[in-house]
């Protein structure tokens, strides 16, 4: 699970769970791979993101770097910039551990980079 | 004094000038330059000029030597070249991109793209009641090509597949340049097929599990640029459940869905869709193919018209 994976997923599908996000990572694996970096790509996916959540759950998995914790406002024309976002958004991936839906505390497994989301019918 | 300066250099340029044309139109008269005979071994050499002109299709007044070498250059080079008088005197001009040649590369990427998912496995024991039909390679290679050589909807772009199964479809949208890709899937045997698939190739995508209809949009509304799947029909007890994969889809993408339908449902899937703010148009009629897999299929194999449909979001 890649951290931008990470910043769209929510525990909301639980039965009395209102917002369900952001989900704390317990990460027991992590691997950091190289991803090839473009540049455009990343100034079009920032404005989608929740910045400070994405700042937190890389700082949480150790992995936050030198990226700032408030968004700059040039990115889209600040190739390094882009790059650490590029680093933490697609390198960085949690392989085994677990989500925690912050309302509930039910955990949500992570095997082989795979999160399961899946719930009992009992939880709908 | 420094108007008659720059006087005097006007008509020594002229001079030059008046000079060039002069050579340039003795050099038309002979044909082309005997260095690129010599060096292109066309056999017609001696007295080009001797040769009758013969008018070339761009109607360019051509000898045999030119034609000669206009042909070997066509034949020696992937580039592509023009009859044409320049300013400098040349007769043949290279041109580049040759079109047919790019064409070519990508009918190989295309070729290769097929072969690729033909190595990956499918599913071991199809489920029923999630009408796992596994997509064929050929049309998952046609498809995605499709979108990409078309559409420019695949490389560099966000892409989800809902209902990935296997992740032929996923994988797929990777090897053509995908940045992102995101497979939504509910069934742990099909996501361990994908996985080992992955790994098979050494080409990972992102692989969610959970139950598309009730974890989705979530949080990854509009988060995607391109939305391909192969949705169950919902022929059997599910019927409709196509329509809810498309509904789905929808929301996920911000531009684009690529979708399978039944061609019996053309109609609906189509008005559907403008319903939902969005423009349907079937790029291709398929005939898929479906082995018999369960047990209630009589014939060997059942072969049902199915509708490859491009939905573009308005925005």
């Amino acid at each position: 699970m890649k951290l931008l994976t990470h910043n769209m997923l929510t525990s909301r599908a639980i039965r009395g769970v209102t917002v369900g996000y952001p989900l704390r990572i317990i990460a027991k694996d992590i691997r950091v791979s190289e991803v090839d970096f473009n540049p455009e790509y990343i100034a079009r996916i920032i404005p989608k993101l929740d910045w400070t959540v994405l700042w937190k759950a890389a700082e949480s998995i150790g992995h936050v770097g030198e990226l700032p914790q408030i968004l700059i406002e040039d990115f889209e024309s600040n190739d390094d910039f882009l790059k650490k976002v590029h680093h933490v958004l697609l390198e960085v991936e949690v392989i085994n551990g677990d989500l925690l839906c912050p309302e509930s505390g039910r955990k949500f497994p992570i095997n082989d980079g795979i999160p399961n989301m899946l719930l009992n019918e009992d939880e709908i | 004094m420094a108007y008659s300066q720059s006087n005097s250099r006007e008509l020594q340029n002229r001079k030059i000038l008046e000079e060039i044309q002069l050579k340039k139109q003795m050099l038309l008269k002979q044909g082309v330059a005997p260095t690129l005979n010599s060096s292109l071994g066309v056999s017609s050499t001696g007295s080009a000029s001797s040769i009758p002109a013969i008018q070339s299709n761009d109607g360019v007044a051509m000898s045999a030597s030119q034609r000669a070498a206009l042909h070997n250059a066509h034949a020696a080079s992937f580039g592509y070249f023009v009859t044409q008088d320049s300013s400098f005197g040349n007769l043949i001009l290279p041109v580049l991109p040759r079109f047919d040649i790019f064409e070519e590369m990508a009918s190989l990427r295309l070729r290769q793209l097929e072969e690729y998912l033909q190595q990956m496995d499918v599913f071991e024991k199809p489920k029923i009641l999630l009408e796992q039909y596994a997509t064929s390679a050929h049309i998952a290679s046609h498809m995605l090509y499709n979108a990409q050589s078309q559409f420019n909807d695949i490389e560099g772009k966000s892409v989800a597949d809902l209902g990935s199964g296997c992740g032929i479809l996923s994988l797929g949208a990777k090897m053509l340049g995908a940045q992102y890709v995101v497979g939504f899937e509910i069934d742990s045997d099909a996501i361990d097929i994908q996985y080992r698939n992955c790994t098979d190739i050494e080409l990972f995508v992102e692989i969610v599990q959970c139950n598309v209809l009730q974890y989705l949009p979530g949080k990854f509304e509009k988060c995607f640029d391109t939305v391909i799947m192969n949705p169950p029909f919902g022929t059997k007890n599910n019927a409709g459940t196509d329509m809810k994969f498309l509904e789905v889809a929808m929301k996920l993408s911000s531009n684009v869905v690529y979708s399978l339908h039944k061609s019996s449902t053309r109609d609906y899937v189509l008005s559907k869709a403008t319903q939902l703010g969005a423009e349907g148009k079937v790029i291709a009629e398929l005939r898929y193919d479906l082995p018999r897999a369960y047990k209630f299929h009589k014939k060997a194999s059942v072969d049902i018209q199915v509708d490859f449909i491009r939905f573009e979001l308005k925005r």
